[in-house]
């Protein structure tokens, strides 16, 4: 079995209520598109962000493999992970496939913070693109391409993709070393006024930045619709995948050095919390894990393959 | 005593009604206006100037929107009011425009404009903090034992007016609150209840509690004097930003001044600009039946969304009649409406509705003019007594409408109409799923 550890900051550029789900601006909710940037579009990306706001930048941003560990059982079933620090997976970049959104529409779908991910498709790449892994997972193995409004009402088919709320999460500090909100918005706000300081009146960037500052002084007291989406900073919201559809796994030159099976389920748990208002990006942190089975391993199945 | 009851109960109904009115014409202005750098620029591409004209008025769309989210909220509160002591919820409201003198200017659908502004202001206006009660109607008979009509140029004599006859009610709070307290809507029920400074506002800057007696009754009505005009509250009030001038927790009136002077600098700048699209003012289907002032929208792809439009409001209006009846729902069927009739309707249907056709042409031929919202209703909105007949109503309601949402989502009218049509499909599916029998 191979673990593979990935963590990193994601955007999602989405409407929050009480704005409809499908707001393109960001009018009454605590988000919104600033001046210049493209209408929201709720899409989960973990690599490749859209308009990316200050203090972000492109080499900090993006959701990636860190580790890859080989894991064993021992003979009383205990697991031991060994890292490859060398393996060519580290370094790998996460993204959600088919445009993957949290589904909510205020309340219709699910009530409260729960958000659902749909369609649930994981690919990894190296960033040479020379081995990529996809897996779609399936609310109904035995009916394949249900959508989350297909089956929201019925709990046995939700069950699949577990979800969790954590408020207030420590897990959370330990990533973005916030405990103050109120201190975090006005370092926020002091940077973004400093930030401003490098741009013309009158062009986009200071108007987006603007706006910005205008926002954070208007909510500053975390009154009415802004309370709950300030709360945001401290949320974090696990979910617990075991993915069972389709997969590819493309590895021409066998870096891998062996094969991944598909036949199992691949659990997939991981969070996604500290999603900031002002930036549209949130952090994510998890684990795949992958059946793996080693080139000419005697114990491989089909005589090709071993557990690794 | 009954003159005194009644005489309350007409004041409350009146509230009520002015509340949904003030509350309909604030969201036609949300609706109306232009939202991205694309609507200022016209045929080029947007300047920097015309991105930041869109985004300053999306930030007075966000501010008129939240007022009037305040508005829904003193019609609950006031319905809570109302079916606390012994009277019937009330959502209904006459057709706009509204003509009568109550406030020296009348009530209407008209996109956001310095003139709209000046009417909201006028209407949110801080008056004579003085408690009493209304004057008497001119030939008024002696010693009534019916309401006589009610008499007051503004909500703040209204309200007044009401705190007053609650806190002289002959009988004191046993004598006066003898509804069922299941016929009340709360802030805990809709899971918008927050901790927080003082008692203004939870989230969504909406907040609804029970009213049981005269100190609930009074808190009430100090919240909506309050958020409408300021004062009596000030102690909770959080501190204000030096350079607006607002406080974090500015009154209806404070904003809609501040608006107003943007909008003022903007206009004297002579450029042209408008933050609103070019609405027919007052839009109607069915002008026969409308009050004077009231303009025909003929163009008929904007007649079918308006008319569905109207479907939703309605329907929004009959589950809020039927939640705060009184009867004996159990949890399920109270979790059920509360369900659809917030955020469901009122944010994934109603306000899409709206935004669509503020951008359809209002006539055919297209004389540049557009549509609205016409929040129009014909019908009596009466309490369904029998259970079981009010689900079946209320859920031939959402299936005709998800129907014709989504038959009207094919017809290529605007492309968010597919959303909406799911979203409906989605509420009137959820909706059979919670009121189905359940077995034990």
């Amino acid at each position: 079995m191979l673990i593979l550890s990935y963590e990193g900051w994601y955007q999602c550029r989405l409407a929050t209520d009480p704005d409809p789900t499908d707001e393109p601006w960001g009018i009454t909710g605590g988000t919104f598109a600033g001046p210049g940037e493209p209408p929201l579009d709720r899409k989960i990306r973990l690599n490749d962000p859209v308009a990316l706001r200050f203090p972000f930048t492109e080499a900090e941003f993006g959701v990636t493999v860190r580790q890859v560990a080989r894991r064993r059982l021992s003979d009383n079933g205990a697991p031991t992970d060994t890292p490859l620090p060398d393996h060519p997976l580290v370094g790998a970049r996460l993204s959600f496939l088919e445009d993957a959104m949290y589904h909510q529409r205020n309340n219709i779908i699910v009530e409260g913070l729960n958000s659902p991910i749909d369609p649930f498709h994981i690919r990894i790449r190296t960033p040479d693109g020379r081995i990529c892994i996809s897996r779609r997972d399936e609310w109904d193995i035995t009916r394949p391409g249900l959508t989350i409004n297909d089956v929201f009402m019925d709990p046995a088919l939700t069950a699949h993709r577990k979800q969790e709320m954590e408020i207030k999460s420590p897990r959370l500090v330990e990533i973005t070393g916030i405990t103050d909100y109120t201190e975090f918005w006005q370092d926020r706000r002091a940077a973004l006024a400093a930030e401003l300081e490098n741009h013309e009146p009158g062009s986009v960037a200071h108007a987006g930045l603007s706006k910005r500052i205008r926002f954070i002084d208007e909510t500053r007291n975390d009154i009415g619709t802004r309370v709950t989406a300030r709360q945001f900073l401290g949320l974090l919201s696990t979910y617990t995948v075991p993915i069972n559809g389709a997969a590819r796994i493309e590895d021409p030159d066998n870096r891998l050095g062996g094969r991944i099976g598909t036949s199992q389920d691949w659990p997939m748990v991981f969070w996604m919390g500290s999603y900031d208002v002002d930036t549209l990006c949130g952090y994510m942190k998890g684990t795949l894990d992958l059946p793996f089975y080693v080139s000419g391993s005697p114990s491989a199945p089909r005589g090709t393959a071993g557990p690794g | 005593m009954g003159y005194s009851r009644g005489q309350l109960i007409e004041m409350l109904t009146m509230a009520a009604e002015l509340e949904h009115m003030l509350c309909c014409s604030y969201l036609f202005a949300a609706f109306s206006t232009k939202r991205s750098g694309a609507d200022f620029a016209g045929d080029g591409d947007p300047t920097p100037r015309d991105l930041e004209h869109a985004s300053l008025v999306i930030e007075w769309t966000q501010t008129v929107s939240f007022v009037a989210r305040q508005e829904m909220e003193h019609l609950g509160l006031v319905n809570n009011l109302l079916v606390a002591i012994g009277g019937v919820p009330h959502f209904r409201q006459p057709n706009f425009p509204f003509c009568e003198k109550h406030f020296q200017m009348p009530i209407t659908l008209e996109p956001l404009s310095l003139e709209t502004i000046e009417r909201f202001i006028h209407f949110e206006k801080p008056e004579d903090l003085t408690l009493r009660p209304l004057p008497l109607i001119a030939n008024q008979v002696g010693d009534p034992a019916s309401p006589s009509p009610l008499v007051f140029t503004s909500f703040g004599m209204l309200y007044r007016s009401i705190r007053w006859t609650i806190e002289n009610f002959p009988g004191g709070d046993a004598a006066l609150f003898i509804g069922p307290p299941q016929g009340q809507v709360d802030g805990a029920q809709l899971n918008i209840d927050f901790p927080r400074l003082g008692e203004l506002g939870g989230v969504y800057g909406i907040t609804l509690f029970p009213i049981t007696d005269t100190a609930s009754a009074v808190r009430a009505i100090d919240l909506i004097i309050e958020q409408g005009e300021g004062g009596g509250l000030e102690p909770l009030r959080p501190p204000g930003d030096p350079e607006t001038g607002l406080d974090a927790e500015a009154d209806h009136y404070d904003r809609f001044l501040a608006i107003r002077a943007q909008m003022q600098k903007l206009a004297d700048a002579g450029d042209g600009f408008a933050p609103a699209h070019n609405l027919l003012h007052n839009p109607v289907l069915y002008v026969e039946k409308a009050p004077p002032g009231a303009n025909r929208v003929s163009a008929e792809p904007a007649r079918k969304v308006m008319d569905l439009f109207n479907a939703a409001y309605e329907t929004t209006l009959r589950l809020l009649t039927q939640l705060y009846s009184g009867a004996n729902f159990d949890a399920q069927e109270a979790a059920a409406l509360r369900y659809a009739a917030f955020f469901p309707m009122m944010t994934m249907v109603i306000r899409p509705l709206g935004e669509i056709l503020v951008t359809l042409p209002a006539r055919d031929p297209d004389d540049g003019t557009r549509a609205g919202p016409s929040f129009e209703t014909y019908t009596s909105l009466g309490v369904v007594s029998d259970l079981a007949s009010a689900r079946i109503v209320l859920q031939e309601l959402f299936d005709e409408m998800a129907g014709k949402c989504r038959r009207l989502s094919t017809a290529g009218i605007h492309p968010r109409l597919g959303y909406v049509a799911e979203s409906l499909a989605l509420i009137a599916a959820r909706y059979r799923n919670m009121t189905a029998p359940r077995g034990d």
